[in-house]
């Protein structure tokens, strides 16, 4: 009798062990923009355990709502792959459009908003059909695509007009332009959803803009010590789930941007790898992963101290990553 | 006389695709490039700027600049950038109707 429940004792230990410890075992999907891969890092073990044969020039990379599917878009060839998260294979493309560079999955997981940036469209990929939805014309060149958590507002930046597009999901039509500085890339939301921040990669700056008025409540510039000013060109943004703090990935300068949220200050610094593009966090906000385009590595911050703690080899011209 | 017909639609329709052919320069290089030259590998017959096809005569990093009559073979590149650098890059292979690109550690021998 005794014997039994020791070992009752045991597996129920074990299962709950277990259990544990597969909720902190993130993976991170990187696209190797010249290797025409995808590694995958297992954040625990801070290694690459997995690298994914996808289609030519892997760029935007998110993931779907289940949190089953990666999906990455495929430049050059055309369309978006979509990697079955648990096989780590590609399990289905998808149409997307003339050269997908990034794209925002819809928070109800119905769609996946595709910047198309040589025809001046955002395609609206819709995911079951495994088709083209819609097309919406916007500004020339768009990139950078952002989606409020409500799901009501879709912002795609065009990098030539130099403009944030307000697009109404339920017309998918834009309702709003709003200039910022020059080449603007990356879109990314407040979790309360009544910010957008805006990189401009040109302009150095990544304007805040109020969802409701669309007035830019603040441009927030970036100066390094030592670092030519040129060289400071913002890129991918991540923000924490509690709103506090942003990270700005500034490419050619090295550097992660650490900004409090709340006063649009610019706390800190941090030195990654060469040419720093998209980041993202993991889901605990325990670490931030940085795709760095020139040293084709990934590096590990720690948010709670700032600092950097590892630089992991990836593919060829890491561009960006997502955790699951 | 049919043959030599023949011959020369199939010419005219040969000359006609690789006109048309777009072939892609990738800058990897650090910097956005306002001029591309290209010379037989070997030689200092620089081309015409290549850039100034580009909307704004210029390829930022990461872009690509679409070139259309190129012809497949090794090529020497001469670079300037918006830094103010003019850079060498070496036997640069080039296939028409795809996409080559030019690192910044392939260039050499940059002034200033």
């Amino acid at each position: 009798m005794l014997h039994r429940s020791v070992i009752g004792a045991l597996v129920l230990f074990c299962a709950t062990w277990l259990a544990a410890s597969n909720a902190e075992a993130y993976m991170a999907f990187v696209s190797n923009e010249k290797g025409n891969t995808v590694s995958v890092i297992d954040t625990d073990k801070m290694a690459v355990v997995a690298t994914i044969p996808v289609g030519q020039r892997p760029r935007g990379i998110a993931i779907s709502k289940d949190r089953k599917t990666v999906f990455v878009c495929t430049s050059d060839a055309d369309h978006i792959e979509a990697i079955d998260a648990d096989s780590m294979k590609v399990a289905r493309t998808l149409p997307s459009g003339a050269d997908p560079e990034l794209f925002a999955p819809s928070p109800d997981g119905k769609y996946l908003y595709v910047a198309n940036e040589d025809n001046a469209l955002v395609s609206v990929l819709d995911i079951d059909q495994g088709a083209v939805a819609n097309e919406i014309p916007v500004g020339v060149e768009p990139e950078g695509m952002g989606v409020s958590p409500d799901g009501k507002w879709l912002v795609a930046t065009s990098e030539t007009t130099s403009m944030a597009h307000f697009i109404d999901t339920d017309s998918f039509q834009v309702v709003d332009s709003v200039l910022v500085d020059t080449r603007p890339r990356y879109a990314e939301f407040t979790p309360d959803g009544k910010e957008v921040w805006v990189s401009s990669e040109v302009g150095g700056t990544v304007a805040v803009i109020d969802v409701a008025t669309r007035k830019v409540l603040k441009k927030i510039s970036f100066a390094i010590q030592g670092v030519r000013p040129e060289t400071i060109q913002a890129v991918g943004i991540s923000i924490t789930k509690d709103g506090k703090t942003a990270f700005i990935s500034l490419g050619p300068a090295n550097r992660v941007a650490v900004v409090d949220a709340a006063s649009f200050e610019v706390k800190d610094y941090l030195l990654v790898g060469q040419r720093v593009w998209h980041t993202d966090l993991t889901p605990d906000g325990k670490y931030l992963l940085t795709a760095n385009g020139e040293s084709n590595d990934v590096s590990v911050i720690d948010v709670a101290s700032l600092k950097v703690l590892k630089s992991i080899p990836v593919g060829e011209l890491p561009w960006g990553v997502v955790i699951r | 006389m049919r043959a030599v017909l023949m011959a020369a639609v199939m010419a005219l329709c040969a000359s006609s695709v690789s006109a048309e052919t777009i072939t892609k320069f990738w800058n990897l290089t650090r910097n956005t490039v306002d001029a591309l030259q290209l010379a037989p590998a070997g030689s200092s017959d620089f081309g015409p700027n290549l850039c100034l096809a580009d909307p704004d005569k210029s390829v930022d990093y990461d872009e690509r600049l679409k070139i259309s009559g190129l012809s497949s073979g090794i090529y020497d590149a001469r670079i300037h950038d918006v830094a103010g650098r003019t850079c060498r890059a070496k036997n640069v292979r080039v296939e028409a109707g795809k996409i080559f690109s030019i690192s910044e550690k392939e260039l050499n021998g940059c002034t200033p």
